[in-house]
């Protein structure tokens, strides 16, 4: 495999770009409240290098590219499930009533969609399973963000602005992978080359939307919200539902 | 088409809408400081309180004046008229719903401890209403729905309203646990 002096240039910028996120992420303390997240951006700077070294110096050895690229997406995906996890708990752990409800039903999800992807991966052949493997553990990125803005919206908890951006990133990085390993079989084989274009192009996108993210020092942490006595909800909650399910039984009779 | 295409794509499209959806929430939240730590605006069921009005709207004795008085378009008119007050009115009882759903949420998003059952209960029940209530936007841009039947609802809503004042009162003279309270 060779690299023209396009790609190498296009690898170099994307690099470059990474190593800014590091330093910018290094110098705004992100560790002190995403460690996950800045140990995937070290990680993915570090694998840039070791990357590009298997690329060119592993001419015609296609099984070392094929074992050292999956290997680091393999790392890659896993610090990125940890990333998820950081912005869900960012995201709802202040809330600890709710935090404890929503934890379970994301790790449910996370559950199933991870058996969907091994499903998925088994049934096909051999020949595809790891990018159709790659494909659904993207989707449980995807998924556990998409259901953890569900219950954001539900709750109308206003995240800020550094976890919106994280989140907005990571999600736009997974489904641009999820629409890219599905496509790419079933209709863009001919553009494999544009496609993979598109692949490329969307970290570097991603990658600026974190820099935005992190344009400001970060926001000082949201003081913790002063919570009512813990038996109000169980007086009260109860109650409501009963009334809302005697509103609905009533807007039910009006409809016979 | 393939159902595992049409289920990628989907959920792609999907996180990009929620995705926009959070962001665009959040700059409005950043127009307008967070409204969570305070209690819900008008959270008690308000429209309501209006059924004496819309009960004389939907008057039989109304139709039978109206009937006897005036022709075929002005009929007719009145008969739009009465559907669109209806509809109104129907739907600030969904605004009622709602404010009621959300102090729940408030309450349950401000507890130390919430019930799984009790949360997705709620949840499956808001669902459920704002289908029947569309339904029932149907059947008044159909047919009509009758007197009694929207009596029911309103007195239930009013009764609701009576208990989640009482409730409300009970929270405020409520000893406050340790950094308790509706205020942050």
């Amino acid at each position: 495999m060779h690299l023209s002096l396009t790609d190498n240039v296009a690898w170099a910028f994307g690099a470059a770009l990474e190593t800014l996120l590091l330093l910018l992420a290094l110098r705004r303390g992100l560790y002190r409240r995403f460690p996950f997240f800045t140990l995937y951006v070290a990680l993915v700077v570090l694998s840039e290098p070791v990357l590009w070294f298997v690329y060119n110096k592993g001419q015609g050895h296609l099984r070392l590219i094929f074992v050292a690229y999956y290997l680091i997406q393999c790392i890659l995906l896993l610090a990125r499930g940890g990333v998820v996890a950081e912005i869900c708990r960012d995201l709802l752990s202040p809330y600890p009533g709710i935090w404890k409800v929503c934890r379970g039903c994301l790790l449910t999800i996370a559950v199933i969609l991870l058996a969907f992807a091994a499903a998925a991966a088994y049934r096909t052949g051999a020949s595809t399973a790891v990018a159709t493997g790659e494909r659904g553990l993207e989707l449980v990125v995807v998924g556990v963000l998409l259901f953890a803005v569900a219950f954001c919206r539900y709750y109308e908890i206003v995240p800020d602005q550094v976890t919106a951006f994280l989140a907005l990133g990571l999600g736009l990085y997974s489904a641009i992978q999820v629409a890219n390993n599905t496509l790419i079989f079933e209709w863009l084989l001919p553009y494999v080359g544009w496609w993979q274009k598109v692949r490329q192009l969307s970290y570097p996108v991603v990658v600026f939307i974190w820099l935005f993210a992190l344009r400001n020092p970060l926001p000082e942490a949201r003081p913790a919200p002063a919570l009512l006595d813990a038996g109000v909800y169980d007086e009260f909650v109860p109650q409501v539902n009963m009334r809302l399910r005697e509103l609905n039984a009533r807007l039910q009779e009006i409809l016979k | 088409m393939n159902f595992s295409i049409l289920l990628y794509v989907g959920l792609s499209l999907a996180v990009f809408v929620a995705l926009a959806l959070m962001l665009r929430r959040m700059r409005a939240a950043k127009a307008q400081p967070p409204t969570h730590a305070e209690a819900p605006h008008e959270p008690f069921a308000v429209h309501c309180r209006h059924f004496p009005q819309i009960r004389q709207v939907l008057s039989p004795d109304d139709a039978a004046f109206i009937a006897q008085r005036f022709s075929a378009p002005a009929r007719r008119q009145w008969r739009a008229e009465r559907r669109r007050v209806l509809r109104h009115y129907l739907a600030g009882l969904k605004e009622d719903f709602a404010g009621l759903e959300r102090l729940a949420r408030t309450v349950a998003v401000l507890s130390p401890q919430v019930t799984q059952s009790l949360e997705a209960e709620r949840l499956w029940l808001g669902v459920r209403f704002r289908f029947l209530y569309t339904l029932a936007l149907l059947q008044l841009a159909t047919g009509f729905a009758g007197v009694p039947e929207f009596q029911r609802l309103t007195d239930l809503l009013g009764g609701f309203a009576a208990q989640v004042e009482a409730g409300m009162a009970a929270l405020e003279t409520r000893p406050a646990a340790p950094g308790g309270g509706f205020s942050a």
